[in-house]
């Protein structure tokens, strides 16, 4: 009967903890939370509807600053673009794709100064191309996020250069 | 029967606290060891072909470059993103060397290097340039691609992991 007890306390104790954790996250885990949101919209099946595109560039346009600076040093690609801007592009690059697929591993978050967040995370992409190509490209991001009316939002992302010819 | 005993033991261990105490230990050790030390990894990939296939398996031993940094013609591995994601490349030129292709051949300092390493033909072309301090410049042994095909040149020192252990 005491074990019993005991055993109920234990699950109640668990259930409260899960709630608590689940319910007022961490800005750590609410800036993760930003990047699974972002890989899941930019992910995209062979039978998405238009419906479905539609939110999902909705989705992007959410986790993104009105102006997000991105720079790739070895494309040579630096500037600062529109959410707007952004999202349109996206659309652009999905609709070459049958399959994509995004995945962020290795979430590296730090809050260098209070309403602010550098990640450092590992962007896998993978996809088939509407003609069929197979592609896969694995970069190192380090982004800056924003903290906006509750939201954490991109800022500013950098693509790592490796290696510099 | 002692063998046979010893041996039963071995292959159907019984469950006691010691036996527990020593497989939890040996696991730990191994997660250390392999997670750590010395890890697994697939090569994916032709661009240090014919040293190393694609497909084939090796470990990255990091205990190589703890007490001393990489020498030139050493096979290393870079951290391309995160800690899964290496370059198998190899050390041509160290910091503050001038490095170059002249039609094919690499040159540092303006000298030809003697690359016994390499086996397929190679055409390449590239202005001279310096490896800036705290760098080293990398390249693949798979030359005989173009040259915006093959991933190379000068990375910091410390996104150098370690280096494969055959």
């Amino acid at each position: 009967m005491v074990a019993r007890k005991y055993l109920i306390s234990g699950v109640i104790a668990l259930v409260v903890i899960i709630a608590v954790v689940y319910l007022f996250p961490t800005d750590t885990r609410r800036v993760k939370r930003q990047f699974t949101t972002l890989a899941n919209a930019v992910s995209k099946t062979p039978a998405e509807s238009n419906l479905s595109m539609v939110s999902k560039l909705n989705q992007i346009k959410l986790a993104l600053a009105v102006t997000c600076r991105f720079s790739d040093p070895a494309h040579e690609v630096s500037g600062a673009y529109p959410r707007e801007e952004i999202v349109q592009r996206a659309a652009g690059a999905r609709a070459h794709f049958s399959k994509l697929g995004l995945k962020f591993a290795d979430l590296h978050v730090t809050f260098p100064q209070v309403g602010i967040a550098t990640v450092t995370t590992t962007a896998t992409v993978t996809g088939t191309a509407t003609e069929g190509d197979a592609f896969n490209e694995v970069h190192e991001l380090e982004c800056i996020l924003q903290k906006s009316e509750g939201n954490w939002l991109v800022t500013e992302v950098t693509v790592v250069e490796v290696l510099k010819k | 029967m002692d063998l046979r005993n010893t041996l039963r033991q071995f292959l159907l261990p019984s469950f006691t606290p010691r036996f527990l105490l020593r497989l939890a230990l040996v696991a730990g050790v191994a997660y250390l060891f392999f997670g750590y030390l010395c890890i697994p990894l697939r090569i994916k990939g032709a661009s240090m072909e014919p040293t190393y296939h694609d497909g084939s398996w090796n470990f990255c031993w990091r205990g190589a470059y703890l007490f001393s940094e990489p020498r030139r013609s050493e096979v290393v591995l870079v951290r391309f993103a995160g800690s899964k994601v290496m370059l198998l490349k190899r050390v041509v030129a160290l910091a503050g060397e001038q490095i170059e292709f002249r039609s094919g051949k690499l040159c540092v300092n303006g000298k030809e290097l003697a690359e016994p390493y390499i086996k397929y033909p190679c055409t390449w072309n590239l202005p001279p340039r310096q490896v800036a301090p705290g760098q080293v410049y990398v390249i693949g042994d798979n030359r005989n691609m173009p040259i915006a095909e093959h991933d190379f040149g000068q990375t910091p020192i410390t996104r150098i992991e370690g280096k494969p252990l055959w």
